[in-house]
This record gives structure tokens, C-alpha cells and sequence, in this order.
């Protein structure tokens, strides 16, 4: 990255204001957010549809035996969006039951087209949570995305916020994200990145390189499909080289081991998903040469 | 606008089927056992629409009970993962409201007598709204506190309703009365087809069948003498 005056200034106001990040498990990678220089787990955990279960106290109870499991595998970024229906209330009702673990980044979106209604919304979704502050605040599928940019910026500024970001998801909208990208100073982009969905890999990911941008992947299993897809289907003899002993892991790892990737965001409604997911970190990630090969061996079937 | 014109009906899903079905567990659970008597009760006012003077008018009220039953109980908790569905309370105590209007401006005599393909058509949608559709959660593999019953579901209640105002043969008042089913129907095949509950399929060609059915005039048969 080159050493412009922009990232002196970023690197100035991390080494003042940077959040403390509780420190990972043992063994558990993390990835450094450029603009701050914190670190968080390569693997969190996304909430679109696993965790929209309304009242239900069965489900609520499961979500929250899933995020414990999070937590107890070294934790990191729980995403959610006032979109998901009642994720938001699921997040809450979890963290308080765990007691608010320390090794939280708390990762929200504001999703109006309604800019004035934006700080509103996002202190609904604060007392959802039980936060006094969000890690990171998106502005979710780039909607009114210069008028919430500017609320967010300005909450960034007054201590209020970690880190200001945008998302989208399915490949859409990449163009506007490149721009938005271009234009302004963000710490984070999301975006869809597997190892069918490799779009980003194009401009956008060298761009958040060259911006200093961390991103984190959603979508990083096409919400089960790309598991189901694949089941049944023939493991490459050399997976077990990298400890990718199954589909989820071996397409987990795909998307981990390239290098403009922070983070990535699978959801679940079970604690032993979450464990598989976060040993997909901690074994030994591909280099590009299988990388090549692995793509190839999806190609294939 | 371009926003949503960009979504696809995959993207618009908030909900997984497991947590859709368990939500007729919930409604169940907080009326049991009432929802064991739903169907046989909407059963027994269809009988009597057919054999009393004032039969129709029962069962007109037993089918605005339904909708009552759904509005108070069902819609709020599919709410809590719908957002969509949140502002349709009104629509269906409208429905119920209209429904209590028109047992209110029944005029006396029980229905017509069945006859024809039409109405052996309608009876049989209203027995399977009422007897079949309950069973369609153990044949899924579903608890049977699961199942999906009149006054407790919706689905089955907007096809009982149907199926009652295709047996009136008043083309204009089932137009009005029929027009919150038929919606309703159509909006929850699409969700059922979402989740891929093959169900919705079912729901999507029996809606707007029995509307029509409802609607188009087949003439007035004659009424049987009132019982006595």
C-alpha cells in the first residue's frame, strides 16, 4: 500500500483512538483493519434468516447456544441488519444471556432511504443490542448511501463509532461500490466472495487494497447452497493437506486464503457449525497455487 | 424503487421454513385445545347452512370468528419475522367485520341444495380446508401440533371462506366478501413457493379457482323449504 498522506493520517489516529480488541483464542488467525490497525477473527458470524425466529423461546434459546459457541472459539464480528427481521432482537437477547462477551465486534447496517431516519434507526438497533457503541456501522446495500455516509462519519468523529463501512451482496452494484470506494475514506466494504462468486477479485478486491479497506465476505456459502451442492461429491485427495476434510471447510478456506479478505461472515443454527467454521481459520489456508487448484476442482464436478 | 427492483424473490425470504411452521405450534399451544375443535365446529355450521333457517347466517359468523381467531392470535407472531405482514391486521378484521355484516343481512332460508360440478367442487375445497389441510403437517414430517387449522391459520380459513361464498351463488357479495382471501392466498403461495413448501402450489391454483368460482354467475337454484 502506498504511504500516502491519507494513510499516515489513518495510521496517526489508530495509534491515538484504535479500540482495544480483546486478544483471539489460541491458535485463532486474525486479520488487521487497515485504517485502524485492530485485529479481528477471520471468521465471524452473519445472522440473515438463521436468526430471525421472532419470540420463538426454543430458537431464541439455539441462537444464543450458537453464539456461545462463537464466543468460546475466539468470537469476532456478529453482522446483522434491521432488514433481518428480528435478528437484531436475537443478537440482544444472546448477549445479555452470555453477559456480553468482551470478544465482540458488533457489526450493524443502517437500511433506510430515508437519510433523516437513519440515527434514529441506528439507536433502535443499539438498545436492540445492548451496546453503548458499535464496531462498525454499514450503510447496507448502498442504499442512500451519501447521506448515511455522512451521519456515519460524523458519529465516527465524535467516538461514537469504530469503523464506517457499505455492503453488498450477489454481486450487484459493484460499479457503485467501486466508486463509493474511490470517493471515500471508508474502513470497510461487504461484499459476496466464494468460490463460485468470484467477482470482486476483478477490481474491487485490489481496490480495498490499494484503499487500505478491509472487506468482509458474505455469502461465503450462498446461504447452504453451495454445501449442498457439492454433497456427495468427491473431496480433492490433497484437501486433507490443508485440513479441508469437508465442504464447508474446503470452501471456507478458499475464500480466507486470499489476501484482501478480512473476514467472512457464515451464518448457522448450530454450535457445531460454528466450530467447523472457525477450525477452517486455524488449519493451514492454501497458498495461490492450490488456490488454482481448488477452483479447478469445483469446476470440475 | 431500484432498490427492490434489483431483489430477487430469493433475497426477499426473511425466514426459514422451520421457523414459519413453528409458528403455527406457537398459535396452537396458546389456544390448545381449541384447535382441535376449529374445523369440526366450521364443519358442523356448514351443515346447518344447508338444513336451517338460519344456517348461512352461522356459519357467516363462524368463518368472521376464523378471521378474528387469525388477526388476534397468528398475525402478531408472524409479525415478529415478517415485517410485511405487520400492517394486515386491519384487512382482516375488516374481513371479519364484514363477514359478522353480511350473517347480520342473511336473508332467512338455508342454502341452496348442492348441485352441479361447481358446488360439488366447492364442498370439496371446504372439506379439505378443514380436514385435509391440518394433515399436511405430519405427511411433511411436521408435528401435528403443527398443522394448520381453521381459525388458528390462515391459509385454511381464506379457502373455508372461498369455498362457503362459492356455495352462496351471489356473484357480487362473494366478489367483496371473497377479495382478502383471494389476496391473501395468492401472497402466501408465493411465500410457500420461497421456502419451497410444495403446498404452494396448491394454495396458488385453489385461490383464485374457487374466487372465480365464487363469482361467476351459475344461476340461482332453487332453495329447499326451510327446516323446521
Amino acid at each position: 500500500m502506498p504511504l500516502t498522506r491519507r494513510t499516515l493520517l489513518r495510521m496517526a489516529a489508530a495509534a491515538v483512538a484504535a479500540p482495544a480488541l480483546p486478544a483471539a483464542a489460541a491458535g485463532e488467525e486474525t486479520r488487521v483493519i487497515p485504517s485502524t490497525g485492530a485485529r479481528v477473527p477471520a471468521v465471524g458470524l452473519g445472522t440473515w434468516i438463521t436468526f430471525n425466529v421472532g419470540g420463538d423461546p426454543a430458537l431464541l434459546e439455539r441462537c444464543t447456544r450458537v453464539m456461545a459457541a462463537f464466543f468460546e472459539e475466539g468470537g469476532g464480528v456478529i453482522d446483522s441488519s434491521p432488514m433481518y427481521g428480528s435478528s437484531q432482537e436475537t443478537v440482544g437477547h444472546g448477549l445479555a444471556r452470555l453477559g456480553h462477551p468482551a470478544a465482540l465486534f458488533s457489526a450493524e447496517k443502517v437500511w433506510t432511504s430515508d437519510v433523516t431516519e437513519g440515527p434514529a434507526q441506528i439507536a433502535r438497533t443499539r438498545r436492540e443490542w445492548g451496546v453503548p457503541r458499535f464496531d462498525l456501522l454499514q450503510v447496507h446495500n448502498l442504499r442512500a448511501v451519501e447521506g448515511h455516509l455522512e451521519t456515519l462519519f460524523a458519529m465516527k468523529a465524535e467516538g461514537e463509532l469504530g469503523h464506517v463501512g457499505v455492503t453488498t451482496s450477489h454481486g450487484r452494484r459493484h460499479a457503485d461500490l467501486e466508486r463509493v470506494m474511490t470517493r471515500r475514506p471508508l474502513d470497510f466494504v461487504q461484499l459476496t466472495y466464494n468460490i463460485l462468486d468470484r467477482e470482486a477479485e476483478d477490481r474491487l478486491l485490489p481496490l480495498a487494497r490499494e484503499k487500505g479497506v478491509a472487506v468482509i465476505a458474505n455469502r461465503p456459502y450462498r446461504r447452504g447452497a453451495l454445501i449442498r451442492r457439492f454433497a456427495g461429491k468427491p473431496l480433492p485427495g490433497w484437501a486433507g493437506e490443508i485440513g479441508a476434510e469437508t465442504w464447508p471447510k474446503f470452501l471456507l478456506k478458499f475464500i480466507l486464503s486470499h489476501p484482501d479478505i478480512t473476514a467472512a461472515i457464515p451464518a448457522t443454527t448450530r454450535p457445531e457449525h460454528v466450530r467447523e467454521n472457525k477450525a477452517a481459520a486455524r488449519d493451514p489456508l492454501p497458498d495461490p497455487a492450490l488456490r488454482r487448484r481448488m477452483a479447478e476442482h469445483v469446476a470440475s464436478l | 424503487m431500484e432498490d427492490w427492483l434489483g431483489y430477487s424473490p430469493d433475497d426477499l425470504l426473511l425466514f426459514s421454513q422451520e421457523v414459519y411452521r413453528r409458528l403455527f405450534m406457537r398459535a396452537n399451544a396458546m389456544l390448545a385445545p381449541l384447535p382441535l375443535l376449529t374445523p369440526l365446529i366450521a364443519l358442523a355450521a356448514l351443515a346447518a347452512a344447508f338444513r336451517r333457517r338460519r344456517g348461512p347466517a352461522a356459519l357467516a359468523l363462524v368463518l368472521a370468528a376464523g378471521w378474528a381467531g387469525v388477526s388476534a392470535v397468528f398475525l402478531p407472531l408472524y409479525a415478529e419475522i415478517n415485517w410485511a405482514v405487520a400492517g394486515l391486521a386491519p384487512a382482516f378484521w375488516a374481513q371479519a367485520a364484514a363477514l359478522c355484516g353480511a350473517a347480520a343481512l342473511a336473508p332467512p332460508g338455508p342454502l341452496p341444495r348442492p348441485r352441479g360440478a361447481g358446488d360439488h367442487a366447492a364442498l370439496a375445497a371446504m372439506a379439505a380446508a378443514l380436514l385435509l389441510w391440518p394433515a399436511l403437517a405430519p405427511l411433511q414430517g411436521n408435528p401435528w401440533a403443527a398443522a394448520e387449522v381453521f381459525a388458528m391459520a390462515p391459509d385454511p380459513t381464506a379457502l373455508a371462506t372461498l369455498a362457503a361464498l362459492a356455495l352462496l351463488r351471489r356473484p357480487l357479495v362473494t366478489a367483496i366478501l371473497g377479495l382478502i382471501p383471494l389476496l391473501w392466498l395468492i401472497a402466501s403461495a408465493a411465500t410457500l413457493l420461497i421456502l419451497g413448501a410444495p403446498e404452494g402450489w396448491a394454495v396458488l391454483l385453489a385461490g383464485p379457482a374457487l374466487y372465480v368460482l365464487a363469482v361467476i354467475p351459475r344461476g340461482r337454484a332453487l332453495r329447499s323449504p326451510p327446516a323446521a
